[in-house]
C-alpha cells in the first residue's frame, strides 16, 4: 500500500483528483512496464496519526509528501521517502546537498480534459481560490495581464467582476450582483491551464509563484497542468528549507526530475491507497509512486 | 564551550588555525574547520540558546541578519572568522524546526521572513488567525486594533504587529492602502472602501 498527502493529486478518468478524495473503485492513472493504464483503487482509509512522520521531496517537476516507507521511482530503482532522507549530505550545516538519484516522471498524457473533465476543473479551481469577503464572495488570483483575468472571470467564476490589484502579487476578483457571462469559454488545453496558472502570482514575465503553505492550490494547478501536456520547471527555494516555489513553463518534457530538497514532514496527514494491481506505479504530482 | 573550540571559517581564518582543525564541514555558504566534529554541534546548540534568549523576553520577531547579530554580541570572544558562520548554523535551525518563520511584507512590500521561537507558535497562529477574525467582522485592521487584540507579551513591541499585519498581505487575506516606504499601519478586505 502507499502512504501519500491527501493533498496531493492524482489522475482519475475525469482529471484531477486529490488522493485524499481517491476512493475504492475509483481508477487512477499508472505507469506499468513503461505505459499508462488505468488501475482500480482497492481500498482507500485516512491515516491521520500524531507523531507519524512523512517526507516531502522537492523536485524541478513539482514536490509530493509521502510516507516514510512509500517509494518513488527512480533511475537507480525505488527509493522510499526514508532512504532519500538519509541520502541528504549530514555533513552540511545550513545546506541541502545530498545524493539523490533523478527520479522518473510520468509523460503527459495524451488526451486533453474531456469537456466533463474542464467542468470539474474548473469548479476546483474556483473553490480553491475563494475567500470570504464581507459583501459576498472574493477570488484571489495572481496580478496577471488583464487578458488571463479575464479569462478566468469568464471560465471560472462566470460572473462579470469588479478587479481590485493588491501591493503584493494578488489581485481580487469580486462577482457583481448582476452580469453573469453567457459567453462560453472553449474547454481546451490552453485555457484550462491558463486558468490554473492564474492562481499563481507573476512576480516577473514568464516565473509564476506560489508561497508554499498554498499547498492544495499547488498541488491540483501543477496536476491541471500535467494533464494538458504543459510542461513545467519548478524551482523551490531557499533550498535549505523551501518556503516557496517558482514556476516556468518549458517547451519539451524531461524524463527525470531533480531533486532539490528532502524534508522530514512530522504528523503528516496521509491516506493509504492499495491498487489493485501490483507491479504498477502511480502517478502523484507527476511522479511515479510505488510500494 | 571555549573560544578555541568555536568552528571558523577557513577562508578567514589564520593559517595556524587552517593547520589545527581537525574536522571540516560545509556550513552555509562557506567551508568551516574546526578542532572536532563535536565543536560543530555544540557550536550549533550554543547559537540555538542564544537564538532563543534574543527572541524572548521581550518576544521579538526578527529577520535573519538582524538575528545573526543578536546572536554575535551574545557570544564570548568570537572572531569573525566564527562570525561569519553564524547564518548556516541558524539556516539549519530553520531546517530542524528549532526556530520558526512567518513570511510577511517589508514596508517597501518586499517579502521576508522573521523568525521566532517555537514555543510561540501556537500564540503567533492564535494571533494570525484572531487578526483574520477581526478582519472578516470589521473589514479593516489597524496596528492601534492589534494592540488591543493580541496578548501584551506580543503586542508590547510595534514591529511584532507589523510583521503579522504584513503576513495577512503576503497570503493575500488582505490588502492595504498605505503607500510603499511609509509603513504598514492597516490592512482591509479587498473591495471594502478605504476609511480616511
Amino acid at each position: 500500500m502507499l502512504h501519500l498527502d491527501s493533498r496531493a493529486v492524482a489522475i482519475g478518468e475525469t482529471g484531477p483528483v486529490p488522493v485524499g478524495e481517491v476512493s475504492k473503485g475509483t481508477r487512477v492513472l499508472c505507469m506499468s512496464q513503461g505505459k499508462p493504464r488505468w488501475v482500480e483503487v482497492r481500498a482507500s482509509a485516512f491515516r491521520e496519526s500524531v507523531g507519524s512522520t512523512g517526507v516531502r521531496v522537492f523536485t524541478d517537476a513539482g514536490d509530493v509528501l509521502i510516507g516514510t516507507g512509500t517509494s518513488l521511482v527512480t533511475s537507480n530503482g525505488l527509493r522510499t521517502g526514508q532512504d532519500l532522507v538519509e541520502l541528504r549530505d549530514p555533513r552540511t550545516i545550513g545546506r541541502m546537498e545530498g545524493s539523490w538519484p533523478l527520479l522518473e516522471t510520468a509523460a503527459t498524457p495524451n488526451e486533453p480534459p474531456t469537456k466533463e473533465g474542464a467542468a470539474l476543473i474548473y469548479e476546483r479551481l474556483s473553490s480553491l481560490s475563494l475567500l470570504d469577503g464581507s459583501n459576498g464572495p472574493l477570488f484571489r488570483v495572481g496580478s496577471h495581464p488583464k487578458r488571463l483575468l479575464g479569462l478566468f472571470e469568464q471560465a471560472v467564476i462566470r460572473r462579470r467582476c469588479l478587479v481590485e490589484p493588491g501591493m503584493a502579487g494578488w489581485t481580487w476578483l469580486a462577482p457583481q450582483d448582476q452580469g453573469s457571462r453567457s459567453e462560453m469559454v472553449a474547454p481546451n488545453s490552453e485555457t484550462i491551464a491558463d486558468c490554473a496558472l492564474a492562481l499563481w502570482q507573476l512576480p516577473k514575465e514568464g516565473r509564476y509563484r506560489l508561497p508554499l503553505d498554498h499547498v492544495e492550490g499547488r498541488s491540483f494547478t501543477l496536476a491541471v497542468l500535467y494533464c494538458c501536456g504543459v510542461h513545467v520547471r519548478t524551482d523551490y527555494r531557499p533550498r535549505y528549507s523551501p518556503h516557496y516555489v517558482d514556476l516556468e513553463l518549458e517547451a519539451t518534457s524531461r524524463p527525470h526530475a531533480e531533486i532539490q530538497a528532502v524534508a522530514a514532514a512530522s504528523a503528516a496527514l496521509l491516506t493509504e491507497v492499495t491498487l489493485s494491481e501490483r507491479g504498477c506505479y502511480m502517478v502523484v504530482s507527476g511522479l511515479l509512486c510505488g510500494q | 564551550m571555549t573560544p578555541a573550540d568555536y568552528p571558523v571559517a577557513l577562508s578567514k581564518a589564520s593559517p595556524r588555525l587552517v593547520r589545527e582543525a581537525g574536522a571540516e564541514r560545509r556550513v552555509g555558504k562557506f567551508t568551516a574547520g574546526a578542532r572536532d566534529d563535536s565543536c560543530f554541534d555544540r557550536f550549533q546548540q550554543l547559537i540555538l540558546h542564544f537564538s532563543i534568549e534574543a527572541l524572548n523576553n521581550p518576544i521579538r520577531l526578527l529577520t535573519l541578519p538582524h538575528l545573526a547579530n543578536s546572536v554575535a554580541t551574545r557570544i564570548p570572544r568570537l572572531t569573525e572568522a566564527s562570525r561569519v558562520l553564524i547564518d548556516g548554523f541558524l539556516l539549519e535551525l530553520i531546517r530542524h524546526g528549532d526556530l520558526v518563520r512567518v513570511s510577511t511584507l517589508s514596508k517597501d512590500f518586499e517579502p521576508y521572513q522573521a523568525i521566532f521561537s517555537p514555543d510561540h507558535r501556537k500564540l503567533i497562529d492564535d494571533a494570525i488567525n484572531a487578526l483574520e477574525d477581526t478582519l472578516q467582522a470589521r473589514e479593516i485592521v489597524s496596528l492601534d486594533d492589534s494592540s488591543h487584540l493580541l496578548p501584551q507579551e506580543l503586542s508590547s513591541r510595534k514591529q511584532n504587529l507589523a510583521i503579522l499585519l504584513g503576513h495577512l498581505l503576503y497570503r493575500g487575506s488582505a490588502t492595504t492602502d498605505v503607500a510603499p516606504g511609509v509603513g504598514i499601519d492597516s490592512v482591509r478586505l479587498p473591495h471594502v472602501a478605504p476609511r480616511l
